[in-house]
């Protein structure tokens, strides 16, 4: 099989819960929701386009890779998921046009927001101010990200696990149960995506996650002995483990439904009333009230960018990066 | 911030070494480590589009491969409005070696060229990366003598069997006939037709076939190695552009390689078979009887002193255009140059 990328970088448990977000007030739940929201707006979006799973499943790494970088409450998440999905379709050779990706992502968060999607008018102000953005987070992005935009996924290598296993237990290569079931462990692959276990582990140690939860669903008996099959491609059991468990947490979270918050907002404001606070010590400010006033959704709009202070933006740009 | 952390003050420009395919390319010193590096800044302005694709296939696939033949990323930083690219730095480039005739290149030298570049290229097929854009201009010398691949701008890798790519690619005097044919999938043979160009490129010292148009391309093939036929090369006939021409006899090449040897005429007659199935790979051409045969091919500095030997290096301080008894071929060769470019970024874009 061909490897493509030769050098990913996976990070520790510890890594993976001390995210820049958290240090933004913003809890662990609460980012697990909001990067499934982008996540999901990356893969409609990539539907609507006629991406092939591969440009947005490369996405969503890259939403991932970036949110362990910056915080929620530093870069707004829909933004940045339009120039995750159009980076994406650059390093996977399917080029779509900034205006499309755009009104498309526009279309499909309006209609999550308000039920009702609305078009983007591509030349009218708001297209510009959208097209800009997201021009502005593809590089905040790729330099976030070192450059790196090499992307391995899973898919490949559930396609070759199952199919070895399958010739292994001597079953016939059209064997419609054995077919489901390499389906059922390719959807646990693009379900996985919404969350960050790409950054934590191999793609090998995901695909065997996602065969070892697909087999246990069909019922289809894998090989048993003292050395577990998952083994034999070099994965262990805490990479099952962990697999297992995200996948738990992901059918858990859906019952909460992602509702869309824009933490560029909210940690902004109540940063500048702290501020304020704490310069005229005067009378108290309700923040809770001041939140779920703010809450209610609307797509996001230069306004909101007042937590990120233009000359701490520039500062960003030239931030250095080794490759 | 330190000069060791701002890439901008860590990198000391001296001078515009050349424009390249999508930016300008600067001559700089490393604060850092007191060495000369070439930096290649990619404009995005307000670019529409945002990253140029080019860059970002150079930097994925540099990241990725390093080896020796390859020109070396060093670092890559973003300002804002710029992404900039960190090279080692080059004193030249083939093109100007080959062009410049004050530089004898014996057949150890040309061997030692070959193989580096096969190296190379041996390299990027074993990574399933296609260059695409293989010509003198494209192959550098650094400081050592070294020649490095560069200008990965057009390069793609290859893995599925079956996509389909642009035909649009390759400088057309290096374009393999199957591209000129229109063919959409295509694999390694691409690239080692334009090694076998640049072969014979560096034993003739002129291009071997510098076509000026698509079928003017063809017709210099065709007058140099003959027509093919279904025998040489099964299916032409089923490809996009397939055109026909009027068959012609092989010429014997020893014809227009006067001194080469047998060894050198059989890999350049592999290099530039017609069927691209048949075409010998970088890896199958460095085990080649050429290779082995003494002459020995030379090393990187031996190269480095041949070149120094010429007149090129010597003028190295001095703006290239200014090459005084020399003019009327130095304008001679820009307009060739500028006339080789045209129709040859047409991407997929």
């Amino acid at each position: 099989m061909v490897r493509v990328v030769r050098n990913p970088f996976y990070l520790s448990d510890a890594q993976a819960t001390a995210t820049p977000s958290r240090q933004d007030g913003i809890t662990e739940t609460e980012e697990f929701i909001q990067r499934a929201y982008g996540c999901e707006m990356i893969q409609e979006c990539g539907i609507l386009l006629k991406l092939s799973q591969v440009v947005m499943a490369t996405g969503q790494v890259f939403f991932h890779r970036f949110y362990h970088r910056c915080s929620l409450a530093k870069y707004n998440h829909i933004w940045l998921a339009a120039a995750c999905l159009f980076l994406a379709c650059k390093v996977e050779e399917q080029l779509r046009r900034l205006r499309d990706v755009v009104s498309v992502v526009y279309y499909c968060f309006t209609k999550r927001e308000t039920g009702d999607g609305k078009l983007l008018d591509v030349y009218g102000a708001q297209g510009y101010e959208w097209k800009t953005e997201v021009v502005k987070a593809e590089r905040f992005l790729l330099k976030e990200l070192g450059f790196h935009t090499g992307v391995e996924h899973p898919h490949k290598f559930i396609l070759v696990y199952i199919n070895t296993l399958r010739s292994h237990s001597g079953v016939d290569a059209g064997d419609a149960h054995w077919k489901s079931f390499l389906q059922r462990a390719w959807n646990y692959a693009n379900d996985m995506l919404r969350t960050d276990l790409c950054c934590r582990v191999a793609p090998e140690c995901i695909a065997c996650g996602c065969i070892y939860l697909a087999a246990k669903d069909c019922g289809i008996p894998l090989p048993e002995g003292t050395v577990q099959w998952w083994q034999v491609f070099e994965v262990d059991r805490e990479g099952i483990l962990l697999v297992e468990n995200t996948a738990k947490r992901i059918y858990q979270m859906e019952k909460l439904a992602g509702k869309y918050v824009d933490w560029t907002r909210r940690i902004g404001k109540r940063r500048r009333e702290e501020e304020h606070i704490s310069s005229t010590k005067s009378s108290h400010v309700d923040i809770s009230t001041q939140d779920a006033r703010e809450s209610s959704p609307s797509p996001p709009s230069s306004h909101r960018y007042t937590s990120r202070p233009s000359s701490k933006t520039r500062h960003h740009h030239h931030h250095h990066y080794r490759t | 911030m330190s000069a060791a952390t701002c890439p901008k003050k860590r990198y000391q420009k001296e001078k515009v070494l050349g424009e390249g395919t999508f930016g300008i390319v600067n001559k700089a010193k490393d604060t850092k480590t007191g060495q000369y590096v070439a930096i290649k800044k990619v404009r995005m302005g307000n670019s529409k589009d945002g990253v140029a694709i080019p860059a970002l296939r150079e930097i994925k696939i540099l990241q990725d491969v390093r080896h020796e033949n390859l020109i070396n990323l060093l670092d890559v930083f973003g300002t804002s409005s710029n992404i900039n690219l960190v090279f080692d730095y080059c004193i030249a480039d083939l093109e100007q070696i080959i062009k410049d005739k004050t530089i004898a290149l014996s057949t150890a030298e040309v061997k030692g060229a070959l193989k580096m570049i096969l190296c190379g290229v041996a390299k990027l097929h074993e990574h399933w990366v296609l260059h695409r854009d293989l010509k003198p201009s494209n192959i550098l010398m650094d400081t050592k003598g070294v020649l490095k691949l560069t200008d990965f701008g057009l390069s793609k890798l290859f893995a599925s069997p079956d996509r389909k790519y642009t035909n649009q690619v390759v400088t057309r005097w290096y374009r393999a006939p199957e591209l000129l044919f229109g063919a959409t999938q295509y694999g390694i043979g691409v690239d080692m037709w334009s090694v076998g160009c640049i072969f014979a490129e560096l034993m003739l010292r002129q291009p071997y076939f510098p076509g000026d148009s698509d079928i003017d391309q063809l017709s210099k093939i065709y007058s140099a190695l003959g027509t093919p036929t279904e025998e040489e090369w099964p299916g032409m006939a089923y490809l996009p552009a397939y055109v026909e021409f009027n068959p012609q006899p092989r010429p014997p090449m020893r014809k227009t390689f006067t001194a080469a040897s047998d060894e050198a005429l059989d890999l350049l007659h592999r290099f530039l078979l017609f069927d691209p199935c048949q075409r010998i790979s970088a890896a199958d051409a460095l085990n080649h009887p050429y290779f082995k045969k003494s002459p020995l091919p030379c090393s990187p500095s031996q190269f480095l002193d041949k070149v120094k030997s010429g007149r090129l290096l010597s003028l190295d301080n001095e703006p290239p255009i200014v090459a005084n008894d020399d003019d009327e071929n130095d304008r001679a060769g820009k307009r060739r140059r500028y006339s080789s470019d045209l129709g040859k970024r047409r991407l997929e874009f």
